[in-house]
């Protein structure tokens, strides 16, 4: 659902520490074998490729609000969203290296511009290998070309920290880089100031690299000689020159810089009023295509409704399916492919750890009430009733769907599977007097494990607010009903209604302290998370997206072993840990539902991964 | 075009009527109104849809006993069948039922809001009115000002800030609903404080808060009325927006307004229930008000009268 999507996105750039997937996502869809997803939240299925037909200009929907602002790849977080990022950066200027492969959580090879990184120096050190990549002027892509990207990020923190929508103070790239050298034009030795999470690193880190075409772009001026970048002060000439001409978006089309690319496209034409643009096929293109590849099409609306009428009309090869028009889906399946598959991320309803009215920190800090109300949520029912099925459960901070490698074996069925009456036995074993459609009152106060826990006096009731995000409505139905089982078990919850952007300016503990005590719950959406899914920044003590002030020291220990010690599972035992501990309520994945024309084709996974916000027409051709 | 030749005034001869017109017995200013009311047929259908939907909402739950408040999964988005009058909405409510429960509370913030509204703009206006000079100047300039401010991002703001209910939507809505009566009353007010009953009653001792409850006020109830049925008519389509817009009443209270937002959702994919019955709802009630309306004025005003 894309109004969904867009919310998430925005709580990715919100979250740019090491949880986002901003970093770290890329496209690659590589076989042409369709990858074997997890029945659970996909909707509908990918056709295997048909025989190649012919090229010609594929029309893709751009939605409401996707227009890019910045065609530069180090990007402003004022600018970035996935759509920048994935569906038009990404055509002309390739990752380092490429995340997910398909709707699959996991690097894909062919599509990445070096191979896997080595690491030496008690995991100091890494040193990463170009492929024979070509720039689309002929140059090859060196190690160089990544160097200058990871001193471009240095040159933006310095002009603003959010000139560098990624950026992190003091946590990888470019912080936590000491230095870096290019013994010969393939390879790249960057030495770190401590140890790192060599996998963390990679995935999260690394990836996020964009090898930008120095040959042609460290200058200061259109006409200005090429600069020694690795001068800082060059470095931020360059920088400021380029991010200037990122600003004129009229330009993007006929600025020679921009045409220097080593992705599959070329912009040919932008407006930058409406945001449709046009790309041709880069034919120096190095990286795995159709036969021939298309011309690229973006043609923006105006609304989720304009959408979807240009698909029922059939004059777009690809768009999406608006989530409130699902139940129109067999309107259009006899023109349209239709695949839905959740992003990879997780929504939540976040808890104030701080709110001391009525007592409700004392209270959320008690895990059985946490446990509690995780036996109130009927993620089935939702996925059933609200998503039309177009959902999969999720029970932590990993989603069980898409299927990553790092989801723990808690979270994949469901620990505190939806029960009333689970409910209400856990409320009152630990010393609530349980008033069905009424409100609970702490009959046994104290620390024994039968009374109601620490600083919680006897009266305290069970009433508090939740303030909620009205778009997209799947998030009022679910609220609503969470709501109503609440009030089975006496848990008596105020509702407010509100905004994504007054919500997280509003309602958040680091940033807004002062407003504490204003909110006990609320569901803004959730987060877009890297494929190596820390919750460093998230669920931290000290993150700057530990949007309720949860504080944990066991979980801050497993979060910083997730990014500093050299453990594969670090990430896996902290997930499990947060899984079990309920820092917030987790609640199913909603689909992206993606369409496109029956006369389209391609390797399935280049389909499966626009559910993953990536495009990768360079694979699709006509098939008559 | 006028045909000059045909008779402007009926002659006095033939039937022997006296000068002036007919004579008969004399009627009081109400009955008088009340028999032009009744005379209007559409003032009629206005009233007998506004308690149509009167007996609907509030005696109508006693009778059709729908969910409104515990949510059903495995009934939602029902179409109209033998076991739900007008379907299921999206979270497995009766449509019927919430659209009693909805309009209940539609009706009750829109008449608290006018009620409200018109008690503090008479007060207002009757003050402004009979002190006159720098004190009318002065409260009436506050009315101009808070009339430049639009009603619905006042109204968003102290809802978001505040959380909706049907009593603070009804102050709120109100609060800002007395500035028309306040201007209206005004006028009356002037027109009435140099008639010789006030006069006279000024003359008599009477001090200005009785003046303003006995003399004043009750010779512009015509004018309030009418303004009351207008107001409400605006509530009702004020709730509904601030519904539609999301920030509208909060489950388990819901009002038309957020059955419309919700219902919306799913225009295109047949689910009409959602949609329709609740939109008629609005718009009959509307219309309903401001036919009255339009017929007290008629019936209030001589001068609008048709005879």
């Amino acid at each position: 659902m894309r109004p969904f999507a867009r919310t998430g996105a925005k709580a990715a750039i919100l979250a740019v520490v090491g949880a986002t997937a901003l970093a770290a996502c890329g496209s690659s869809p590589s076989g042409g074998n369709s990858v074997q997803l997890t029945p659970n939240g996909a909707f509908g299925k990918v056709p295997a490729a048909a025989p190649f037909g012919h090229a010609g200009t594929i029309t893709v929907a751009e939605p409401p609000g996707a227009t890019p602002t910045w065609i530069f790849p180090v990007t402003p977080g004022a600018n970035g969203s996935v759509y920048t990022a994935y569906s038009f950066q990404a055509e002309m200027w390739r990752y380092l290296y490429m995340f997910p492969d398909g709707a699959q959580i996991q690097e894909n090879k062919p599509m990445s511009l070096a191979s896997d990184p080595v690491w030496s120096n008690g995991d100091k050190t890494v040193t990463v290998t170009m492929k024979n990549w070509k720039w689309s002027d002929g140059q090859p892509i060196t190690a160089a070309d990544a160097e200058f990207f990871v001193d471009l990020t240095k040159a933006a923190v310095k002009v603003s920290p959010a000139d560098y929508s990624q950026y992190v103070p003091g946590v990888g790239i470019p912080d936590q880089v000491v230095s870096m050298s290019t013994p010969n034009s393939r390879t790249l030795v960057m030495n770190l100031n401590k140890a790192v999470n060599p996998t963390w690193f990679f995935e999260n880190e690394l990836a996020g690299i964009t090898p930008l075409p120095a040959q042609a772009w460290a200058r200061a001026s259109a006409n200005g000689p090429i600069l020694d970048f690795t001068n800082p002060a060059n470095a931020l000439k360059i920088y400021n020159f380029l991010a200037a001409q990122s600003k004129s978006t009229g330009t993007y089309a006929s600025n020679p810089l921009w045409q220097v690319v080593d992705g599959p496209y070329k912009l040919t034409s932008f407006n930058n009023t409406t945001g449709a643009y046009t790309m041709a096929p880069n034919t120096s293109y190095s990286g795995p295509h159709a036969p021939t590849m298309s011309t690229l099409q973006a043609v923006p609306f105006t609304s989720d409704t304009a959408e979807f009428n240009a698909i029922k009309s059939g004059s777009i090869d690809q768009g999406y399916l608006p989530f409130t028009d699902l139940p129109q889906v067999n309107s259009i399946e006899s023109t349209y492919n239709v695949f839905g598959y959740p992003g990879f991320g997780f929504s939540y309803v976040t808890y104030n750890f701080k709110d001391t009215t009525g007592d409700f920190n004392n209270i959320i800090k008690q895990l059985y009430f946490r446990q509690a109300f995780a036996h109130l949520e009927d993620e089935q029912g939702y996925i059933k009733a609200f998503f039309h099925g177009a959902g999969g459960q999720d029970f932590g901070p990993v989603p069980q769907v898409p299927p990553s490698p790092y989801t723990p074996a808690n979270a994949k069925t469901n620990p505190y599977p939806f029960s009333v009456s689970t409910a209400a036995s856990i409320l009152k074993a630990h010393g609530w007097t349980v008033n069905p459609g009424g409100t609970d009152v702490c009959s046994k106060p104290g620390t024994a494990s039968n009374e109601c826990g620490s600083g919680i006096p006897a009266g305290t009731k069970l009433a508090f607010n939740l303030i909620w995000n009205t778009s997209p409505a799947i998030i009022g139905q679910q609220i609503t009903d969470l709501v109503d089982q609440a009030k089975k078990v006496g848990i008596n919850i105020t509702l407010k209604s509100d905004n994504f952007n007054h919500m997280i300016a509003t309602y958040y503990d680091v940033a807004q302290p002062k407003n504490d005590n204003l909110w006990a719950m609320e569901d803004f959406g959730g987060f877009s998370i890297a494929s190596y899914p820390t919750m460093n920044g998230i669920f931290n003590s000290t993150g700057t997206y530990d949007i309720g002030g949860y504080a944990n020291p066991e979980a801050d220990k497993l979060i910083a072993a997730s990014t500093t010690s050299s453990n594969p599972a670090a990430v896996k035992a902290e997930a499990a840990y947060l899984t079990q501990q309920q820092p917030s309520l987790f609640q199913p994945s909603v689909d992206n539902i993606e369409v496109w024309k029956k006369t389209i084709s391609g390797p399935p996974a280049s389909f499966e991964s626009l559910t993953q916000y990536q495009l990768s027409p360079e694979f699709w051709y006509f098939t008559k | 075009m006028t045909n000059i030749a045909s008779p402007v005034l009926s002659p006095l001869g033939g039937a022997r009527a006296p000068e002036g017109g007919e004579a008969g017995p004399i009627q009081s200013g109400w009955r008088l109104a009340m028999r032009e009311f009744t005379s209007n047929r559409l003032a009629v259908l206005g009233s007998a849809i506004l308690v149509f939907f009167l007996v609907f909402c509030f005696i109508g739950p006693i009778f059709y006993h729908g969910q409104t408040v515990n949510t059903n999964l495995q009934a939602t988005n029902l179409p109209p069948g033998a076991g739900h009058l007008l379907g299921t909405t999206s979270e497995g409510f009766d449509e019927l039922a919430l659209l009693m429960r909805g309009g209940q509370a539609s009706l009750e913030v829109a008449f608290l809001a006018a009620v409200f509204g018109i008690v503090l703009g008479s007060i207002w206006g009757a003050v402004a009115g009979l002190v006159g000079g720098v004190v009318d100047s002065v409260m009436m300039r506050i009315v101009d000002v808070f009339l430049s401010i639009p009603i619905l991002f006042v109204v968003l703001i102290i809802a978001v800030r505040y959380g909706p209910s049907v009593l603070s939507l009804g102050l709120i809505i109100g609060g800002y609903y007395w500035l028309v009566p306040a201007r209206l009353v005004r006028g009356e007010v002037l027109t009435l404080r140099t008639r010789d009953f006030v006069s006279a009653a000024r003359i008599a001792g009477v001090r200005p808060w009785r003046l303003i409850g006995r003399h004043l006020i009750p010779n512009a109830v015509g004018v309030m009325i009418v303004n009351v049925t207008f107001n409400v008519a605006d509530a009702i389509l004020l709730v509904a927006a601030l519904g539609y817009l999301g920030f509208g009443l909060q489950y388990p209270t819901q009002d038309w307004g957020d059955m419309l937002s919700n219902g919306i959702g799913y225009m295109q994919d047949g689910y009409w229930w959602l949609v329709y019955p609740v939109g008629a709802c609005i718009v009959l009630v509307v219309m309903a008000c401001n036919l009255i309306g339009d017929a007290l004025r008629d019936s209030f005003d001589v001068r609008l009268r048709r005879r």
